[in-house]
């Protein structure tokens, strides 16, 4: 079996958990308060995560999937675990997706949106048959580095001269209102409601009692640094262009130019939002597959890598016929989605309901 | 009726939140008698992590 350290665990959450808002930003609705915003949804985004983490807790032995057949029944919690593995193809094909709209509009303008995807998905499809614990190894060497280059892009930016801190205020001047809008439900869903896939990786852990608070600290980190970029972004461009923009931290790299010799350094964006894509692709695809797996009780989860990369292949090329319908389906459908609310909140809540009372009653009866 | 084929696309999401959540449902059912069949066949404790 393969195993991951709590240092390889660390290093896949934050990159998974910072993800593609590294371009497509987080919280915009709330104009100059998504900062605001950030932090409130990484509170709430890290009770959700540590609630993940006690399920696991309460039920040794059992991959998160595995868990609701265990508590709730085979009759109810079979289908519950299968609509797992169908969300998590499904928000797979919607990263493929934003690749294919990024991609060729910035770095790549005359090739084929397919044979990018086709390339990307290659890849992923080899980092399956090689593991988890190989891309574990990849993402402790790769981090530093996104950071370095991020911090280096800071240093830059505020070279530019282009930072208005003016911009930043006044703060709440339109109430809570429109900050409520983006924390619930979309800000807690996205980057930690979506930590569920994760769960897929926990059991691989060398030291699974150190998992919650590994988790805790990757939300914290993830969340500081989006509300960091966040208020980097407003401090720059102002309310309204952050609030218009499509790709608003893409555009917050095109703002550098130090004496008109450092610019155009957009391929450093692009560059890294691919990997933290890559990343967040294989987890979903690692953790479809993994709860397949265990949902058909086969021995080798091989067998599903090519069928399941090139369903998201498929959808990812059939998602939206262009990016600005891509985003509004985030915005408008998918914070309402029955499905994300119902595994993301509403049923790990009363699984954990359930295993923690279960737990109790078998610790007092023993 | 076709846009019920791809409920994935974000014009069908948009124009149909529900047709996707039911797509899932109806999937989740389905599939759901492949484990409970192959739950039968497979050997105790099949499929559960080590400690």
């Amino acid at each position: 079996m393969e195993i991951i350290s709590r240092h390889q665990l660390l290093t896949i959450s934050i990159i998974y958990q910072i993800g593609t808002t590294i371009i497509f930003g987080f919280a915009s609705g709330a104009g100059r308060d998504s900062w605001l915003a950030v932090l409130i949804s990484t509170c709430l985004g890290t009770a959700v995560v540590w609630i993940y983490t006690r399920i696991t807790h309460f039920n040794p032995g059992l991959t998160y999937i595995e868990c609701y057949p265990a508590q709730f029944g085979k009759l109810l919690g079979t289908p519950i675990a299968w609509l797992h593995p169908l969300l998590f193809l499904y928000i797979s094909g919607r990263i493929v997706a934003d690749i294919k709209n990024l991609v060729p509009t910035t770095i790549l303008p005359g090739t084929p949106p397919w044979v990018i995807l086709l390339f990307f998905m290659l890849v992923i499809s080899y980092g399956l048959f090689a593991g988890i614990e190989v891309m574990g190894k990849l993402t402790e060497i790769i981090l530093p580095i996104i950071l370095l280059i991020y911090l280096i892009e800071v240093i830059l930016i505020f070279s530019s001269g282009v930072v208005h801190f003016d911009n930043l205020s006044p703060l709440l001047d339109k109430g809570w209102g429109r900050i409520w809008e983006v924390v619930w439900p979309l800000g807690i869903i996205q980057s930690f409601g979506e930590s569920l896939a994760l769960a897929l990786v926990w059991t691989l852990m060398n030291e699974r009692k150190r998992v919650g608070r590994t988790m805790i600290i990757s939300s914290l980190f993830a969340g500081l640094f989006i509300a960091f970029t966040d208020a980097l972004a407003v401090a720059v461009y102002g309310e309204e262009i952050f609030k218009r923009a499509t790709y608003p931290m893409y555009a917050l790299i095109q703002a550098i130019s130090v004496s008109d010799f450092i610019t155009q350094l957009d391929a450093t964006g692009v560059i890294y939002f691919c990997f933290m894509a890559f990343l967040k692709t294989y987890i979903y695809l690692f953790a479809t597959i993994r709860s397949i797996q265990k949902l058909t009780y086969s021995n080798s989860s091989r067998v599903f890598i090519f069928p399941v990369v090139l369903i998201a292949l498929f959808m990812g090329l059939t998602m939206a016929p262009n990016v600005v319908e891509h985003i509004a389906v985030v915005q408008k459908v998918i914070p309402y989605n029955p499905i994300y609310l119902s595994l993301m909140i509403v049923f790990p809540v009363l699984l954990f309901l359930v295993s923690w009372i279960r737990n109790k009653s078998g610790t007092a009866a023993s | 009726m076709r846009d019920y084929i791809w409920p994935w696309q974000s014009n069908v999401m948009m124009k149909h939140p529900w047709a996707l959540p039911i797509l899932f449902l109806i999937l989740a059912v389905i599939l759901s008698f492949v484990t409970w069949f192959r739950s039968k066949h497979a050997p105790q404790g099949q499929g559960q992590e080590q400690q």
